[in-house]
């Protein structure tokens, strides 16, 4: 297979950041988690939960409550805004001031029609959810302190609102309050804090269920506005709750880390005197829990941890199948990393600064699993800060490493850098008109040309030179789909451009004569990566459901690699991996590799060699050295994966055939995590 | 006369003197007053001076409760006195803290930033802003703040290590600062960074408060 001189690389400082509250969509299976930073990011439940979609933060947003609302998303925070997200577009489509102080939470009521929030200022404001914006109604009657959640009734009429010390129930069609729900503080010494309570779910038969800072979920009857039931759950805060659709479950998140599941069951067999009875307990989480979504079949968490976990209820799926497995999420699915080949510079994008690394050299030679002495050290040269206050969207580093570009969802910016003695930084000022609103970037393998994936997935061409960015072209498809761009890879030799899309379609374009070549038959899962080979021009697409095609550009048909491949089909094991390849490159050496990674593996396919059985075990190289010659041979198949190195953020080959790894270990992630709760174990 | 066989008894809810003065001051009414009948009785020949003994009780009662007055206000001058020192006591010392705490992350921050900062004034507070600003601090207090029992993830790594099907050190044990919310500080967004140093944390250990040198107070900025 080969000897490969690996740089490994730490010192990317990649920080993922918590996740403050989630929405699901059951309607299209669609997850919206947001981010302490502002992003907001769509997994696609149905697709092997791949993180579809990333709308970059912005500083001081803030979101603390996001809503569905049909195919809507709103989101709302301490910024006091409301905010429509452009799912097309992934921007921010427009914002509503609330004028109520910071915003706590949000929520639609059953139809559609209206939207709740709950503010600073001790109001809850409805507005009217109109066709292409959001209209402000009226007021509820105001209350003193904060309204920190908000639930709609079903029938739309009521509103349960949960404040510092009590819930109030509103009528929602005259404002006032009808009832209030004292919430007892909690017992010893916090007699003197006051009791907030965090979250709330308002169930058809109008039952009440709370959580609060005093770690307890509560069952009121709203009618009689009278306490059913208590369950201390925690000694610290209970900070969500989330109600399942047919309202026989609820979970509740604590500042422990664990979700806690009440059921709406009976204890005898007869089923007529059902209860709120505590059933589960999940411990999934290191820090606090702050925002959950019920699904029908998982209950999904995420908080200070940044990890999304998803949990499948084992009583609502086939157990030891793929579909009941935990599925823990912590690493974007997507590139942070760009690699110049030809100069050996690494990029890495940050939500507010892009950092551009030399890589160090070392000398001598090994045997496998040495550590060979460094002669030069890795450099940071440039550490380049946004504009504005808007994150980082989408980054490129041109091949060569002369050309530097960035976007948000405001501006594209384009930069010179010169390797002289010393390294100089020069932004190209006037860049053409048509770069905005720009998804994805990619500069071609010459550096001559820049291209900007931007609205109803095309793709404009720019010429980027010493003296001038030009506008040469804007690429566009004839399917009529307005999905945006998520992976956009140019060829080698300069003549071809690939796109793929969330709607699936992969389009291949001939940048000779600038317009679309063909359309690669929509499979029905996402790409996850695409790649072109720089020999024979065929596109390699890896996707969320872990199938790999290879396509043939100039004869526009799959090729006979590819029809084996499915045929045989891939081997469970390489299918029962929970995160997505993220990038594909190949040998300059030897053309039958396809290297590629994901979070803990990266794997070299050797397209000369059989393809393994569907049930083969993958032996390490301890294991197949001791085996006798001629099951050697046997186990000799295509996929030779590699577990070495974790957790991968990056998998490239550079031209000199060494290989660049880019790890980011947990561990050094959950260093910097804010502080978790202190837990008294037994015996520490 | 009837007053020297008397005992001065105590007047309205002043149980027993307290201070020397004011029994001094008791005794000294009492003298007086016997001087005052002593000194009528002088003139040999006359007749003592009609005095009551309703009257030389209510005299004795008045300058009695005069000086039980002069003594209460005199203690609740001393005792506005004392609450004033104890006040400005502490206001010094949050001062001090304040500025402490200030410093403890800047070193911190200024290792890590190596020449990468630059200093800016404080842009106009917005009242949105400010808005926000309280509002991040209720959660950050609710969450973090005195009372809620937080640990470190170097702590929690470590029971997680102690506690695993593999048994293993402490995570970092030498490196006692590892782990801590402190190393975080770059990664925060400018406005969490403003409210940080803005108000005590609860991780500061209580050997970090004492800073010995008085500096000045500057704010960084990442950008």
């Amino acid at each position: 297979m080969g000897e490969f001189k690996v740089h490994r690389v730490r010192f990317f400082d990649y920080m993922p950041s918590a996740i403050r509250t989630m929405a699901f969509n059951s309607q299209t299976e669609r997850l919206a988690v947001a981010r302490a930073d502002g992003a907001v990011e769509i997994f696609n439940f149905n697709d092997n939960f791949f993180q579809e979609k990333v709308i970059p933060g912005q500083d001081g947003r803030a979101t603390e409550a996001l809503c569905w609302v049909g195919h809507r998303l709103f989101s709302a925070g301490l910024n006091g805004e409301i905010t429509e997200y452009d799912l097309e577009n992934l921007r921010p489509q427009y914002t509503v001031d609330a004028y109520g102080g910071p915003i706590w939470t949000i929520s639609s009521n059953s139809q559609g029609t209206q939207l709740a929030v709950g503010c600073e200022d001790g109001t809850v404001k409805i507005f009217a959810i109109l066709e292409e914006r959001i209209q402000f109604q009226r007021n509820l009657n105001r209350h003193k302190g904060r309204i920190i959640s908000l639930c709609w009734h079903p029938s739309s009429a009521q509103i349960a609102a949960g404040m510092t010390d009590m819930i109030t129930i509103f009528d929602a069609e005259t404002g006032h309050a009808t009832r209030r729900l004292l919430v007892d503080r909690a017992m010893g010494a916090s007699k003197n804090k006051e009791v907030v309570v965090w979250s709330v779910g308002y169930l058809s038969d109008h039952t009440i269920i709370s959580g609060d800072s005093a770690g307890k979920v509560q069952i009121w009857n709203g009618l009689t506005g009278t306490l059913v039931r208590t369950y201390l759950v925690t000694k610290w805060d209970v900070l969500v709750l989330s109600v399942s659709k047919d309202e026989s479950s609820v979970i509740a998140g604590t500042s422990e880390g664990t979700v806690i599941q009440f059921q709406f069951i009976s204890s005898t067999v007869d089923q007529h005197d059902k209860e709120w009875v505590r059933t589960r307990t999940f411990r999934n989480h290191s820090h606090d829990v702050s925002a959950l979504a019920h699904t029908d079949t998982a209950v999904v968490s995420g908080g200070m941890d940044t990890q999304l976990v998803v949990r499948p209820l084992l009583d609502k799926v086939e157990k030891n199948t793929q579909e009941s497995a935990l599925r823990k999420i912590a690493f974007p699915h997507r590139s942070l990393v760009g690699c110049a080949k030809k100069a050996g510079l690494l990029l890495f994008q940050f939500p507010d600064h892009l950092e551009l690394w030399k890589l160090g050299e070392s000398e001598g030679h090994g045997k496998p699993g040495d550590r060979l002495p460094v002669k030069r050290k890795p450099e940071k040269l440039i550490e380049l800060k946004r504009k504005g206050e808007d994150h980082i969207c989408c980054s490129a580093l041109s091949a060569c490493g002369g050309w530097l570009a960035y976007s948000t969802v405001s501006s594209v910016r384009l930069y010179r850098i010169q390797y002289n003695n010393t390294i100089s930084i020069n932004k190209v000022s006037k860049l053409p008109k048509e770069l905005r609103s720009v998804h994805q970037l990619c500069f071609s393998s010459d550096s001559s040309k820049l291209f900007a994936s931007s609205c109803q997935s095309s793709v404009i061409v720019v010429a980027v030179s010493q003296q001038e960015c030009r506008y040469l072209h804007t690429l566009k498809h004839k399917t009529g789909s307005r999905q945006p761009v998520h992976l956009l890879c140019a060829s080698d030799d300069g003549k071809w451009l690939a796109t793929a899309n969330t709607d699936c379609e992969i389009h291949i374009y001939n940048l000779h004569k600038m317009k679309l070549h063909c359309m690669v038959p929509v499979y029905n899962s996402c790409p996850t990566t695409i790649a072109i080979h720089p020999v024979t021009n065929n596109l390699i697409s890896v996707h969320a459901d872990q199938q790999i095609f290879e396509f043939s550009l100039v004869q526009k048909e799959y090729t006979q690699w590819s029809r084996r491949l499915q045929t045989q089909g891939l081997l469970s094991l390489w299918l029962e991996r929970d995160t997505p390849i993220t990038h594909i490159t190949f040998n300059p050496k030897n053309p039958d590799h396809i290297i590629l990674h994901d979070t803990y593996m990266f794997c070299i396919i050797d397209q000369s060699l059989p393809f393994p059985e569907l049930n083969a075990v993958l032996w390490n190289q301890m294991i197949l050295k001791s085996l006798p010659v001629s099951q050697r041979i046997g186990q000799s198949h295509a996929f030779k994966i590699c577990k070495s190195f974790q957790h991968l953020m990056c998998v490239s080959l550079l031209e000199d055939l060494s290989l660049v790894v880019v790890e980011r270990p947990l561990l050094d992630i959950m260093s910097q995590l804010p502080a978790p709760v202190r837990q008294k174990k037994f015996a520490t | 006369s009837t007053f020297k066989s008397q005992n001065p008894k105590p007047v309205g809810n002043i149980v027993a003197p307290t201070s020397i003065s004011y029994a001094q001051k008791l005794w000294g009414i009492y003298f007086v007053l016997c001087a005052q009948t002593k000194h009528s009785k002088s003139s040999d020949d006359e007749a003592p001076e009609e005095v009551t003994f309703e009257d030389s009780k209510a005299a004795a009662l008045r300058s009695m409760k005069q000086a039980l007055d002069t003594a209460r206000r005199e203690k609740q001058l001393l005792k506005e006195k004392r609450r004033k020192r104890q006040e400005l006591f502490q206001e010094q010392k949050k001062r001090r803290l304040l500025s402490a705490d200030v410093l403890e992350e800047i070193d911190s921050a200024s290792s890590n930033l190596k020449g990468k900062y630059t200093v800016t004034t404080v842009k106009e507070r917005t009242l949105a802003s400010f808005q926000q600003q309280v509002a991040e601090e209720f959660i950050r207090s609710r969450l973090y703040g005195p009372g809620t029992c937080r640990t470190t993830n170097n702590e929690m790594l470590s029971l997680q290590n102690k506690k695993g099907w593999n048994k293993s050190a402490a995570v970092q044990f030498v490196k006692k600062d590892w782990g801590t919310f402190r190393t975080s500080l770059r990664l925060m967004t400018r406005g969490s960074l403003l409210q940080l140093l803005q108000s005590s944390w609860c991780n500061v250990s209580s050997k970090d408060k004492k800073l010995k040198k008085e500096k000045k107070k500057t704010l960084f900025f990442l950008n």
